[in-house]
């Protein structure tokens, strides 16, 4: 009986797949002490250009939403890991990620990427002139395109809140 | 050595005669599992990754196949596998949940999996739209309503400006958009890839269970003719 409910138990820990994590609203809600402000971006010509080189291929939409309170800016993307979307936010606190969250994994394998011994890896990573994360990422075994998918997801949100940053410096702000 | 030593005209004629039947019926199975193995073989070299035509992958569906979707501006769209499609091609994640397409001035919104993808009239992703940006919870069914778009979550109608974006309670009950079965030429194509067909052909899968078992058969027909071949062989030398 008792290796019954044992193999239950492995048996439903298994099964457990494609699930949300957290939902986007409390990943903005938790990200922010004030109440945010949603933007939108659009990705055309040489952000396009970036995410080929950065996700190795195009960003699939022509406008991106992020939400922003002062030098804070919260982005939720979605990125394919082997076959189904992975939902991930990025916290980025002036040019440097503040959190990485997984909110929803949809792949079967590979969701051993939204606990903190893995998402911790980026904090206080920022974009390296080569357009590498400056902190190292540890990869999972079992994991490799998942992990792949979230590190490229951090250098892009790293990129496009560089990007609306210099906009709003220079003031050519396009939303 | 020893088929000689009871040599029998009449064996020997029902022997090759055995090994000449089956040999002109396995000819024409022969080339083909011949010719898909050798295409089979050099698959990498060769793009194997195009979709066959329609009325090739029709052999793989059947009457009762039946997918169910929507239709807008002479578009369908309807999800498998819990991607959307529109017409034939993938456009992106769905789930299993499709509420609805309306179609307005700037393309076309699509209710998928609780969130609102807005397409422009070239089919492009334009945006996304979630809880997150405000879309109300538990969205139920979206439709055009003269220029507008209304989404509903069964209690409440909400008049949508997907610009801003900004949802208004309105009220007005939005007509039911009902679904409608997609054909079955959409779905056949780009369903089926050329390496599926040819490694189906060479297995006889493509026949089903019926090929399945024509295989074995075929099989066995190169059994007998191997051995009827051996029997020929060694009674002449």
């Amino acid at each position: 009986m008792k290796h019954l409910f044992f193999c239950f138990i492995l048996l439903s820990s298994q099964l457990c797949v494609g699930a949300e994590y957290i939902s986007e609203q409390d990943f903005i809600s938790q990200s922010f002490t004030n109440s945010p402000t949603m933007k939108s971006i659009w990705l055309k010509g040489d952000r396009q250009e970036v995410a080929k080189e950065m996700l190795g291929h195009r960003y699939p939409a022509l406008r991106l939403r992020y939400w922003m309170d002062g030098t804070k800016s919260a982005w939720i993307m979605n990125e394919i890991g082997k076959e189904k979307p992975i939902t991930i936010g990025v916290t980025i606190e002036g040019d440097k990620i503040e959190r990485v969250s997984i909110l929803a994994y949809r792949e079967s394998r590979g969701g051993e990427i939204r606990h903190p011994f893995f998402t911790e890896q980026f904090v206080g990573a920022g974009l390296k002139p080569n357009a590498d994360l400056a902190n190292p990422v540890d990869g999972i075994a079992g994991a490799t395109l998942s992990v792949r998918a979230v590190t490229n997801i951090s250098r892009f949100a790293l990129y496009l809140s560089e990007s609306t940053a210099s906009e709003f410096a220079i003031g050519q702000v396009s939303h | 050595m020893l088929f000689r030593r009871e040599r029998h005209p009449k064996n020997s004629q029902l022997v090759r005669k055995t090994h000449r039947i089956t040999g002109v019926i396995v000819a024409a199975m022969l080339l083909i599992v011949s010719s898909t193995g050798i295409i089979l073989n050099h698959a990498e070299d060769i793009d194997l990754d195009g979709y066959v035509p329609g009325f090739l992958a029709g052999i793989y569906f059947s009457p009762s196949d039946q997918v169910n979707g929507y239709v807008a501006n002479e578009h369908y769209f309807f999800v498998l596998s819990e991607e959307l499609y529109v017409d034939s091609t993938r456009v992106r994640y769905c789930g299993s949940d499709l509420g609805g397409v309306a179609r307005f001035e700037y393309g076309y919104q699509i209710l998928c999996d609780g969130s609102i993808l807005w397409l422009d009239m070239d089919l492009n992703v334009v945006d996304w739209l979630t809880e997150a940006a405000g879309l109300p919870g538990q969205l139920q069914s979206i439709v055009s309503f003269k220029d507008d778009v209304l989404v509903s979550d069964g209690d409440k109608t909400y008049l949508v400006d997907i610009e801003v974006p900004a949802f208004k309670v309105v009220d007005v009950s939005p007509p039911k958009s009902g679904t409608i079965q997609i054909p079955a030429e959409v779905l056949m194509e780009e369903s089926v890839s050329w390496h599926k067909l040819i490694l189906d052909f060479h297995s006889g899968r493509v026949f089903g269970t019926v090929g399945k078992y024509a295989s074995d058969l075929l099989a066995l027909a190169f059994i007998l003719m191997a051995i009827t071949g051996l029997m020929i062989w060694t009674r002449r030398i």
